[in-house]
């Protein structure tokens, strides 16, 4: 069965593609990418939220895929999709160790913690010349034959993977971690290792995120530490406040509108952050479940009748 | 032939810096026998509970259960194994269904959804929540709550349930219905139950044996009518006779 709303969203998902494929200019395929990574990297930022917990080392995570992927495309000329691959891979796998240390902290704990190992990575990549040091990395391009198809191709990645975190969500596992953020404790009684759940959800997010970093790496064609400091997940957080943390949706309206609005903030110079800072602000105030409970509002249909067993 | 003793607890201390919660406490519980845990507050009913659920790891004793040594496991093993504990206050998922809330607790135990579903639904019914199985659980009123906790619990089918003050805030009617549901858990299905529990009359009502704690330590036990009667458990609770 598919429903009215399933429908829109898979038609969105089409004119998406074909508006990606048809766009012309260097500036229309730029900004596709920007928004499909930002629709990406917000809705795996609301992934670890479901366990409750603020992400900030995604930013990081990011970092970690493109720096792998550009390596392996400029260092050893590894095929893009072999690329792509070690990217969220190395995302994944580094989120894994990461996690099992660090996810026995949580709320504001984890925050901070997560927020030094960003950081940290950043002030790491500015050492290391092997990957260029502060001026970073550059040449990674996608290979000649996909230029013309790149931002459609990373739509339709973006469009993969928001349909796994999707269903992710709604299977069993996806009702642990909204188990875990509402009394943890609780979970650990029904003989759930919250620990390792917790983890294997940071790592999956981080797989994601590891794609996003790899696909930008990819667009932009350079990358340096400066790319990848906390204020990606400061962003990224704006673009869940305004669209809504309630449904993966609206991780992906927020990140749509916001990132097309951030384009004339650009001219805003040093001022800049403060759009965001205030997007958060009125998103929080004006919209208490941002634009996607606005969308609900206005559409009853939206609203998905909860039934058992669904 | 299973064990006569389902949980045996033996010599368990548990200390925080200086202060001892527990100190030396011997107790069972025997198969299908409903076994009250009282003692006045601060006695360490909620520690004793802490340590046999595996949150707290004893500072010393051992714990047998199901005729396996469990000291040390952490509490999903201990769940696993069979032994299923409340929390005093609101063990539920606030934001979830009362559906949802339960099905979490089958999810470890069976992979086919049928077989989940068909647990909750069987669930649910025993603990007069059918009609509200599409109710967010933190909207329902108190008395349900308490019941949602409990099915939680009682979903794994447990060979023990360890309820922390289930009856807290309920009714009369309510805690009358409470009683009867404790009864069938225990005649139909063969949970033995664990009751930590301040409401004396009903204590006494449903308990074949009653533990006294006080001050961390074992004070007494035997049966309702025993324990009643029993002159330390009196001035435990009222103070000495001048």
């Amino acid at each position: 069965m598919v429903s009215r709303s399933q429908a829109v969203v898979a038609a969105a998902g089409v004119c998406a593609l074909a508006g990606s494929f048809f766009s012309k200019g260097d500036f229309a395929s730029s900004l596709i990418i920007w928004v499909a990574v930002n629709v990406l990297m917000t809705a795996s930022f609301r992934f670890v939220l479901l366990i409750g917990e603020l992400n900030f080392a995604m930013a990081g995570f990011v970092g970690i895929g493109a720096y792998a992927a550009g390596m392996a495309t400029t260092m050893y000329k590894l095929p893009f999709a072999l690329s792509l691959l070690l990217g969220a891979a190395a995302a994944g796998l580094i989120s894994l160790v990461v996690g099992f240390v660090t996810l026995r902290a949580k709320g504001p704990y984890f925050l901070l913690i997560s927020f030094a190992f960003t950081e940290v990575l950043r002030l790491i990549y500015t050492r290391m010349d092997v990957i260029g040091g502060n001026s970073g990395m550059i040449g990674i391009f996608p290979p000649a034959y996909l230029a013309r198809f790149y931002p459609t191709l990373v739509v339709f990645i973006t469009i993969v993977f928001l349909f796994v975190l999707y269903r992710l969500e709604r299977s069993a596992f996806g009702k642990i971690l909204v188990a875990i953020r509402n009394n943890d404790e609780l979970v650990q009684t029904v003989g759930i290792d919250v620990h390792m759940t917790k983890v294997w959800c940071l790592g999956i997010a981080s797989f994601v995120t590891g794609v996003c970093g790899a696909l930008l790496a990819h667009a932009n064609n350079v990358i340096s530490p400066g790319d990848f400091s906390f204020l990606v997940a400061v962003y990224t957080l704006a673009y869940l406040k305004v669209g809504g943390e309630s449904h993966i949706l609206g991780a992906v309206l927020g990140a749509i509108v916001l990132t097309l609005l951030a384009q004339y903030a650009l001219g805003f110079g040093a001022y800049e952050h403060i759009f965001y800072g205030a997007a958060i602000v009125i998103g929080v105030l004006v919209l208490p479940d941002g634009l996607y409970g606005l969308l609900q509002r206005m559409l009853p249909g939206l609203r998905r009748p909860a039934s058992p067993g669904n | 032939m299973e064990p006569e003793i389902l949980l045996k607890v033996e010599g368990v201390s548990r200390h925080f810096g200086g202060l001892a919660a527990v100190s030396d406490l011997n107790f069972e519980v025997r198969r299908g026998e409903i076994l009250g845990l009282i003692g006045p507050n601060g006695a360490g009913k909620s520690t004793t509970f802490n340590v046999i659920s595996g949150f707290y790891k004893p500072t010393r004793g051992r714990l047998h259960f199901a005729g396996e040594d469990i000291t040390g496991r952490n509490p999903a093993q201990i769940s696993r194994r069979g032994l299923v504990r409340t929390f005093q206050h609101g063990s539920l998922l606030r934001e979830m269904t009362v559906y949802d809330n339960i099905l979490v607790a089958t999810i470890s135990l069976f992979r086919a959804r049928l077989e989940r579903d068909r647990r909750v639904m069987e669930t649910a019914e025993m603990l007069r929540l059918s009609d509200h199985l599409n109710e967010i659980a933190g909207n329902l009123p108190h008395g349900l709550q308490r019941m949602v906790s409990i099915a939680i619990a009682f979903a794994r089918r447990s060979k023990l349930l360890c309820l922390d003050e289930p009856l807290t805030g309920l009714n009369q009617i309510e805690v009358a219905s409470a009683l009867a549901i404790f009864r069938r858990i225990r005649d139909e299905f063969g949970c033995t139950i664990l009751l930590v529990e301040h409401n004396m009359k009903a204590v006494m009502e449903i308990c074949d044996r009653i533990v006294v704690l006080d001050h961390g330590e074992f004070l007494a036990e035997g049966k309702p009518s025993e324990i009643s009667k029993n002159e330390a458990v009196i001035s435990a609770y009222l103070g000495k006779r001048k």
